[in-house]
């Protein structure tokens, strides 16, 4: 998902430092002083995830999962992601310095879009649904919910299909923005390499939040505290 | 095209080897920074044309331009690894101490550098252990579980230490 350097010419570079700046800015400022080591412990997990890769055929696909990080993290996806791509065209020349600020929007956008779309979806009484389980987790100080693994699974699968699916568009439209018609074969082309991503985020996303909860309850309020 | 970028590349790339302890790496490393550079020939090179008949030829607009993408890239490419690659984690928040950045932004990475270390280590002994009891990751309906219960549990594991990683420095009277 990172575009390489070189491809971009400076306008569109100079507007990803903009929009990248505004993004950091913001979520530095959203980010308490408290929660600077649970985002960190994001950042980093995120960041060691993103070094996992399963075999697709004779190629191999790493996880996304931008869109869970900014289901947790909101704007602080930001400023941690900027950390966590620096780090990655530091020592595993992925992406690059150039191409930093838009690549950082194109992952952080999405992220913080589905932190405002799907919070709350985690948060939501659910007291008549007869599939409810048992185990009731409690989501803010004020409100007591129940979350069904069903709805997580979905919120998880929306996460990361999403986050994955809007970055792939906010890179067609960088391309198209940049390149024209020169790039539209390139932008048909890295829509699908990234299908099996889709699916991997997706049911990656889905099945940690739901084991994340099964394992500790008080997860999403640790969260969302 | 000019013979400048190529003469730029060639003595980046030959300082490149010089000054890297580990060619190996670099070579790999370049080569993981070419696979989009893969993707910019493949639809670049060809153009459909429709007169008389619908057939593929060769678009040499495409060519020059994806030449031109190949040598920035690789151009820019070779400098931040001469310049940047032979950096240590160390290294690194020292240059990010001294760096005039926020206050929080500063914490973040140096927090960030210090616990991938901790989860680098900690994810291999959970892979080395899983492939000790045959766990191979491939694109198979079983690999996804495995996969999602071991992001938890580092996750997990993570939250446990961020725990502990925060009492400590308050312990220390650590401000950010």
């Amino acid at each position: 998902m990172h575009l390489a350097e070189g491809i971009l010419h400076f306008p569109t570079l100079a507007a990803g430092v903009g929009g990248a700046t505004v993004g950091v800015a913001i979520g530095l400022k959203k980010l308490k002083e408290e929660t600077i080591p649970l985002a960190a412990l994001f950042g980093s997990i995120f960041f060691i995830a993103s070094t996992i890769h399963v075999n697709v055929g004779i190629s191999s696909s790493h996880l996304l999962l931008n869109g869970l990080a900014g289901l947790f993290l909101g704007w602080a996806v930001f400023p941690v992601f900027l950390v966590a791509l620096t780090l990655q065209a530091l020592l595993f020349s992925f992406g690059g310095f150039s191409v930093l600020g838009i690549n950082l929007c194109i992952v952080a956008i999405p992220g913080v879009l589905l932190h405002y779309s799907l919070r709350p979806f985690l948060k939501r009484k659910q007291h008549n649904n007869k599939h409810l389980i048992k185990r009731t987790v409690n989501t803010s100080p004020n409100l007591t919910s129940t979350i069904t693994p069903k709805r997580l699974m979905v919120i998880g699968i929306l996460a990361g299909a999403l986050g994955v699916l809007l970055a792939a568009i906010l890179q067609g439209v960088v391309l198209a923005f940049d390149g024209g018609k020169d790039y539209v074969n390139l932008i048909g082309l890295i829509f699908l390499s990234h299908i099996p991503i889709y699916i991997l985020d997706s049911l990656i996303s889905s099945a940690m939040l739901v084991a994340l909860v099964k394992v500790r309850p008080d997860f999403l309020k640790r969260i969302y505290h | 095209m000019a013979i400048t970028p190529l003469v730029i590349l060639a003595v980046l790339t030959t300082l490149l080897l010089l000054v890297s302890h580990n060619p190996t790496r670099e070579l790999r490393f370049w080569l993981v920074g070419n696979f989009f550079m893969v993707f910019v020939w493949l639809t670049l090179f060809w153009q459909l044309k429709f007169q008389p008949t619908l057939h593929f030829s060769l678009n040499p607009q495409g060519i020059h331009l994806a030449l031109l993408i190949t040598l920035k890239f690789n151009i820019i490419f070779s400098l931040t690894r001469v310049l940047l690659g032979h950096y240590r984690q160390i290294e690194l928040i020292r240059i990010v101490s001294q760096l005039k950045l926020p206050t929080k932004l500063v914490t973040l990475v140096i927090l960030m550098l210090n616990y991938i270390n901790v989860f680098k280590e900690l994810k291999e002994k959970q892979i080395l252990a899983m492939k000790a009891r045959g766990y191979q990751p491939q694109w198979t309906i079983k690999t996804l579980p495995v996969l999602a219960l071991q992001l938890a549990l580092l996750l997990v594991n993570a939250l446990d230490q961020a725990e502990q990683v925060t009492r400590a420095l308050k312990a220390r009277k650590f401000k950010t």
